[in-house]
């Protein structure tokens, strides 16, 4: 992990974040010094045991939630800065699409909100559902979709801001196998042409491999981050990606530490 | 009819909008054929049993004039009854457009604002509890006898309906609110964009309430002096000088025009909530 660097090359940065979740029936303490660095134009994934704080973690950096202490930057900035600049967007583990837009108007919302022209908003969504391959879809509305296909549309309106960080809370976790193995490869050269800097949240430890120039593994509740992997895999990569044999030792060696992660109780 | 409850929208609109299938014609004319007849028989049968009733017991057309005279006055005052039924149907809707225009801005901005929120439903139910017939006096101070002071009556009669049910609507969350915030939309665009669209169903709901209720408080008003060209002041003339018959056409253009605006709301419903999940299972 590229730690200690300067925060101009880091598209993310946390440094010692916790966060406790306060309520009635107790406090909560979710996250414990959690350090995760990515250098711009990097593919990360965090994986970790169910309920170990990794979306909490991806809202802090979203800025949807602040840290209870701790450090989180998005390319240098303090994130609420890093949100107001546009610097990323969020795809949320469900399609979160409005249903009352069709598919075109769902991708233009970000450029409603930045004041971007009626012509020009137009024009921008229409070459991002080309990208994401739905230009036929313009005209649908969500309900029309199947769920893979809603994503990408979600996708799709992440990227119309052209942010150049992409945080991505599980995306594809309500899809079935082979859906999410097609998604995965269009995310990857979707992830080269754009070359924007990823945090993807998954627990599935082949989707984070193929996907990732860098793997973080955390423990169980509360989050911390425990290792650290980089996934020396060649890019672009492909279907045969899956069948590399060094695909599997990385896949091993993550199960292996996962294991660990996930007996480690919380003090 | 009560004013006080607020029904959840979506189950009300599977119930009274989901359409017979566009394929199978046969079955859904025999499905219209099956719910049309059963009570346009009973409607035969009543008028029936009541026709029979007034002249078998010869009871006199001041108590109770026969079916066909109700039918035949109806439509020999058709022009009369039809303007003032579209006099008083038009005070009736302004006074809900009023009643909207002032209780979803400010169910709008009193969702984020606690107090508010709970200051104004304590008074909507306190509004509630009003009876219609003793603000008259009052709007007719400000007013005069006029179609101003009805308008006026429908609307704070209809006001803590629709504000109530603008409140639920507004205070409705969902994950999508994350995403608005995720985009750094500011808090009006996000009203625009998510929350409105978002409690349409409430709203629609709402108006399905408040609109025939309208009706009912715009004929009342009237009836204790609106002006003379509505139905309900129409009324009150007819009844006083025993012109029974008179009255009961008029009744039955109240029921019609009630049907007529209800059958509008719905197909603004279907409208508006094209979207909504209810309609397309």
């Amino acid at each position: 992990m590229p730690l200690g660097e300067t925060d101009e090359s880091l598209g993310l940065a946390a440094r010692s974040v916790a966060k406790r979740f306060y309520s009635k029936g107790g406090d909560v303490l979710a996250l414990e010094n959690v350090m995760l660095s990515a250098r711009k134009g990097n593919f990360v994934s965090l994986i970790g045991p169910t309920g170990c704080g990794k979306s909490t973690m991806l809202r802090i950096f979203a800025d949807l939630i602040p840290p209870t202490s701790g450090e989180v930057r998005i390319n240098g900035k303090e994130v609420g800065l890093a949100r107001k600049d546009r610097d990323f967007s969020v795809v949320f583990q469900s399609p979160n699409l409005l249903p009352w837009r069709n598919v075109l108007k769902n991708v233009c919302l970000p450029l409603e909100v930045m004041g971007e022209g009626r012509k020009e908003r137009k024009a921008r969504a229409k070459r991002i559902l080309e990208v994401v391959g739905l230009s036929s879809f313009e005209r649908h509305q969500p309900w029309q979709l199947s769920g893979g296909m809603q994503q990408k549309v979600a996708l799709a309106r992440a990227l119309v801001m052209n942010p150049s960080v992409l945080l991505m809370d599980e995306p594809f976790g309500a899809l079935d196998e082979i859906t999410r193995d097609r998604m995965n490869l269009e995310l990857m050269s979707i992830w080269q042409k754009f070359e924007t800097t990823v945090l993807f949240i998954t627990h599935s430890i082949p989707e984070a491999v193929f996907l990732s120039s860098h793997v973080v593994v955390m423990s169980a509740r509360p989050g911390r981050t425990v290792a650290a992997l980089s996934i020396d895999l060649p890019y672009p990569r492909t279907q045969e990606t899956r069948s590399d044999p060094r695909f599997f030792e990385f896949v091993n060696t993550l199960r292996k530490h996962l294991a660990v992660a996930s007996q480690q109780e919380g003090s | 009819m009560s004013t006080g409850t607020t029904k959840a929208p979506a189950t009300e609109a599977v119930v009274s909008e989901a359409g017979p299938p566009p394929h199978r014609a046969s079955m859904a004319v025999s499905k219209i054929a099956g719910s049309v007849l059963p009570p346009a028989f009973m409607l035969a049968l009543f008028i029936g049993a009541w026709e029979l009733v007034v002249l078998v017991q010869d009871i006199s057309k001041i108590l109770l004039p026969p079916p066909h005279q109700i039918a035949y006055l109806f439509l020999d005052n058709f022009s009369l009854l039809a303007r003032f039924g579209r006099n008083t149907a038009s005070e009736a809707l302004q006074g809900v457009a009023f009643s909207c225009a002032f209780a979803i801005p400010i169910a709008g901005a009193s969702v984020s604002v606690q107090w508010l929120a709970r200051g104004l439903s304590t008074y909507s139910a306190v509004v509630k509890a009003i009876p219609v017939v003793v603000l008259f006096p009052v709007a007719t101070v400000f007013f005069g006898v006029s179609s101003p002071a009805v308008i006026a009556i429908v609307t704070v009669t209809v006001f803590p309906i629709m504000f109530t049910y603008a409140l639920r609507g507004f205070s409705s969350n969902s994950e999508l609110d994350e995403l608005m915030r995720s985009i750094s939309a500011p808090r009006f665009r996000r009203f625009i964009s998510l929350t409105l669209p978002q409690s349409s169903p409430y709203l629609m709901a709402g108006l399905k309430t408040a609109v025939p209720i309208s009706l009912i408080v715009a004929i009342v008003s009237e009836y204790f002096g609106g002006s003379v060209t509505t139905l309900g002041s129409y009324i009150r003339r007819e009844a006083a000088q025993l012109h029974t018959p008179n009255v009961w056409s008029a009744i039955l253009m109240s029921t019609l025009l009630s049907i007529a605006l209800y059958s509008l709301v719905s197909f603004l419903d279907r409208i508006v909530l094209y979207w909504h999940p209810s309609r397309h299972g």
